[in-house]
């Protein structure tokens, strides 16, 4: 399988992604002292990449925004409402805006479109295989959803005092160590999910050769963050009482690094905040779009509400009285009416 | 291969030699594999410079693909980049495309065109790279610094000859999007490459033709209005020898009720007309207060595969003529990518229609709600609620021969959900009806292999390859349900199943649904039907 490789093309992109990422990681792991001794820099940063990420979120969705959805081009997954005879499949095909709530949250929160794969190899002989079935959609759910719980679970180090909600996911994502210690459920699944959608793009063929840098980058960076709080958690120890510390001092801009030098947490949030510098320039903007994209956020009402597009632009059109001009005589002869004779 | 056939003819092809796809790709980078065009029938003939010219468009030129230039105009470059970015000012849709896709291949292996030919350039995610690494290059700020790293290149003539290529491999059947967990369609790229390659003189004959004759005489086959006239009239003379019912055809007339619009293919050629047959033989037995237009004889919009503004162009004379003939409603025959039209585009173009009444049937009572703005109601739509009022006469028993399966056109499946409404017709004219796999009908259906103007003859092997999931999963229900019939409700389909089930599903024959509605229509004073609407015994062992 890895003769079919087209070598340069994975060497240039998986290549120049994985060097991206180890220099990212070996800037904050060799300046570590560095840093812990000119903390206002580590604040600067932090700053700087929660700025970047806020406006550069926010101005991609206003050029977004800007631009006028031109036609209502819902894609129609379903049956339409139409008859009272018919019954119309609300989630696939909404005519009404709950109706498109249900539908992107369907969508865009459970991935419902990866679930459609069905196999086709049956009409097109044994030499057609999947991309792997639904296994994407297992994938996906595994690293999306231990994110967001990770993410949730990191409000502790925010928040005094510690919501319930986020102690309670925290003790059930703990559950697993009564069977392994010292390991989160997350902390495996974020972990076999990077692991198994970076795979897939090198192991299918397909996949690899449509693989580009900005693909392997996001995965391999995530792959450094989760794998760096794994350490920082499971292995190292990291004091946790020191670590909200720093966020609180963080947060009142007196940033103070604690001592001694935890090289992995140091690792951990140079590699976060090169993830929100990079968020808004990348295909991370996947996010927002699940969102916003008109196929899936227009209700499929087309024929009942007039959609506006304000850039209509005025067209020459043959006027009717254009087409009998040149036709009138043939049409008074065939007995067809005209307007005149 | 049958040597004394000719590319332009689908007996040339060896079935094996096209079965033998390779799904996998190899070799090089795509940045770095050309695209050729062979002689014949994997590409369209471009279009005849009088038809660029007709609609005042610019660089009316000859040329061929299978040359080294292309004759691109002065300040080509600027010419794309700026419609580039015209057009993503204009789409939201567009940007949110453009900066979304994460490559995550959900939508390869659902190309019928990818299916069908293996080449990894007709991938819906490849087919929008084409265009996304120019946009990146031109766009984006990693593209003009990181290049190649980035998946940015630059515009190149090479890379025109790509996108007339691959924008030219996909139907606009939008099945990729329904995949994909952001909705992207691929139909919005490879609208965006036709139009950008419009502004360059760069179009084909078999789309070009049909709007400047669509734009001249009202239709795409550019018939003049007393040809509709003699083709209504034949048709109404087929429906007497079988029914012995003398059928009035109104055409252009003022104060009618309704307008219907169809696609002209119907009236010409076979197997359209009888669906044609099938409408006619349908609104004298309602006794509907309905008329033809000659001016708005096209139901179909070729201008959908070349332009926004050519679309809008063409589509203005359906709602011109509704209000010049004095109608209250518009009701629309059989076809697909009017269906797209009239559905996405028409009410936003050529709207409001504040001078039409909400389309109400004369028959039932029904108020259709749901066209209350556009005005506009599809056929099925119209007959199923016929049928669930119980208000035709219908004997099944006539279509006896009929062992039908149904093809859900792409745009009426996936632009509009009309779903059930045909199906439910269709179990009511015909006795026996079986579905093919699942993966292959309703929202997920498969292409014909010739829609968005693909299908010309000279692009034969493009269309037995993009017809190929299609044609299989019909041989399936032949063989397993003894299934002889295709029936479909889009005129496109009509003729280009055919010649995909001829193909890949030898004893096969396509069918529009209001022919075999035509068939099963007990009519007042009718004489006793012994044939069908094909002039062929109806009784089973005749």
């Amino acid at each position: 399988m890895f003769a079919r490789l087209a070598t340069r093309h994975l060497t240039l992109h998986l290549g120049g992604a994985l060097t991206a990422v180890v220099s990212l990681c070996a800037i904050p792991a060799f300046g570590a002292r560095w840093l812990a001794a000119h903390a206002s820099w580590v604040q600067f940063m932090l700053m700087g990449a929660l700025a970047c990420f806020c406006v550069g979120i926010t101005r991609k969705i206003a050029r977004w925004m800007r631009a006028p959805v031109a036609f209502r081009i819902p894609l129609t997954t379903g049956q339409q409402r139409a008859l009272p005879s018919i019954a119309q499949q609300q989630s696939l095909c909404p005519h009404t805006t709950w109706q498109v709530v249900v539908r992107v949250l369907l969508d865009g929160v459970l991935f419902r479109p990866l679930l459609r794969v069905t196999p086709t190899a049956h009409l097109h002989g044994s030499r057609l295989s999947g991309n792997g079935g639904r296994s994407l959609w297992l994938f996906t759910v595994a690293f999306h959803g231990s994110l967001a719980v990770i993410v949730v679970r990191h409000l502790r180090l925010f928040l005094t005092p510690v919501p319930r909600f986020v102690s309670w996911l925290q003790g059930a994502d703990s559950l697993s160590e009564l069977l392994i210690p010292k390991v989160h459920v997350t902390s495996l699944l974020i972990l076999l999910g990077l692991g198994l959608l970076i795979g897939r793009r090198l192991v299918l063929v397909r996949l690899r050769y449509i693989s580009l840098a900005a693909d392997y980058f996001p995965l391999l960076l995530l792959a450094g963050i989760a794998i760096t709080g794994v350490l920082m958690r499971h292995v190292t120890r990291t004091d946790i009482t020191a670590a909200k510390a720093m966020v609180a001092s963080g947060a009142t801009l007196s940033l103070a690094v604690p001592q001694p030098v935890d090289t992995a947490l140091l690792v951990h949030v140079f590699l976060v905040c090169a993830l929100l510098v990079y968020f808004p320039l990348s295909k991370l903007m996947h996010v927002p779009g699940a969102f916003m994209s008109p196929t899936l956020t227009l209700a499929n009402n087309n024929r009942a509400v007039r959609h506006i597009n304000v850039c209509n632009p005025e067209v020459q059109t043959l006027h009717y009285s254009e087409y009998e001009a040149t036709y009138r005589e043939r049409m008074i002869e065939a007995g067809l009416p005209v307007e005149e004779s | 291969m049958a040597s004394h056939k000719k590319p332009d003819q689908a007996e040339y092809y060896d079935r094996a030699e096209l079965e033998r796809v390779d799904h996998q790709p190899s070799g090089k980078s795509w940045f770095e594999t050309p695209s050729t065009f062979t002689a014949l029938g994997s590409h369209l003939h471009p279009a005849k410079p009088k038809n660029i010219e007709v609609l005042g468009l610019n660089n009316a030129h000859n040329w061929s693909p299978l040359d080294e230039d292309w004759k691109l105009p002065e300040g080509w470059k600027d010419t794309v980049i700026d419609g580039m970015r015209e057009r993503l000012g204009q789409s939201r849709a567009l940007r949110v495309f453009m900066d979304s896709c994460v490559r995550c291949g959900a939508c390869a292996e659902k190309c019928p065109f990818f299916l069908g030919s293996g080449d990894p350039k007709n991938m819906p995610v490849l087919r929008a790279e084409l265009l996304r690494s120019v946009y990146r290059r031109y766009f984006t700020q990693a593209g003009k610094r990181l290049g190649k790293l980035a998946g940015a290149r630059e515009l190149t003539p090479e890379v025109i000859k790509e996108w007339f290529k691959y924008a030219y491999q996909c139907s606009e059947c939008r099945r990729c999007a329904v995949f994909c967990p952001y909705g992207i369609d691929t139909a919005e790229f490879t609208m965006l490459a036709r139009d950008l390659l419009l502004r360059l003189g760069i179009g084909v004959n078999w789309v070009m033709e049909p709007v400047a004759n669509c734009y001249r005489t009202g239709n795409h086959l550019g018939i003049q209005p007393q040809g509709i006239k003699d083709s209504l009239e034949f048709l109404a003379d087929e429906l007497q020898e079988v029914t012995g019912v003398r059928v009035e055809v109104p055409i252009n007339r003022k104060g009618a009720e309704i307008l219907f619009v169809t696609p002209s293919g119907d009236l010409m050629a076979d197997p359209g007309t009888y669906t044609a047959m099938g409408y006619l033989a349908l609104f004298h037995e309602l006794g509907l207060d309905y008329t033809f237009s000659t001016y708005a004889s096209e139901g179909g919009n070729f201008g959908l595969f070349a332009s926004p503004e050519l679309m809008k162009r063409l589509n203005a004379k359906i709602f011109a003529e509704a209000k010049r003939l004095g109608v209250k409603w518009i009701l629309g025959g059989e076809c697909g990518h009017m269906w797209r039209v009239v559905n996405q585009y028409m009410d936003s173009m050529n709207g409001p229609a504040d001078f039409l009444e909400v389309p109400r049937s004369p028959i039932t009572g029904t108020r259709f709600g749901h066209t209350r703005s556009t005005k506009m109601l599809h056929i099925a739509e119209f007959t199923a609620d016929l049928i669930a009022h119980g208000c035709l006469k219908l004997d099944p028993t006539r279509n006896a021969k009929v062992s039908s399966t149904f093809h859900d056109s792409c745009n009426p499946a996936r632009a509009m959900g009309l779903l059930e409404e045909p199906r439910t017709i269709l179990r009511s004219v015909c006795n026996t009806f079986h579905e093919m796999p699942a993966d292959t009908i309703r929202e997920r259906t498969l292409c014909c292999g010739g829609g968005a103007g693909l299908g010309a003859d000279e692009n034969m092997e493009v269309r037995l390859r993009g017809g190929m999931g299609r044609g299989k999963a019909v041989a399936h229900v032949r063989d397993e349900y003894g299934v002889n019939t295709l029936v479909t409700i889009c005129a496109i389909d009509r003729a280009t199943l055919t010649t995909v089930c001829d193909y890949w599903a030898a004893g096969v024959r396509v069918a529009g649904l209001h022919e075999l509605v035509g068939n099963a229509l007990i009519m007042k004073g009718e004489q006793p039907r012994n044939v069908n609407l094909r002039h062929e015994p109806i009784t089973p062992g005749d």
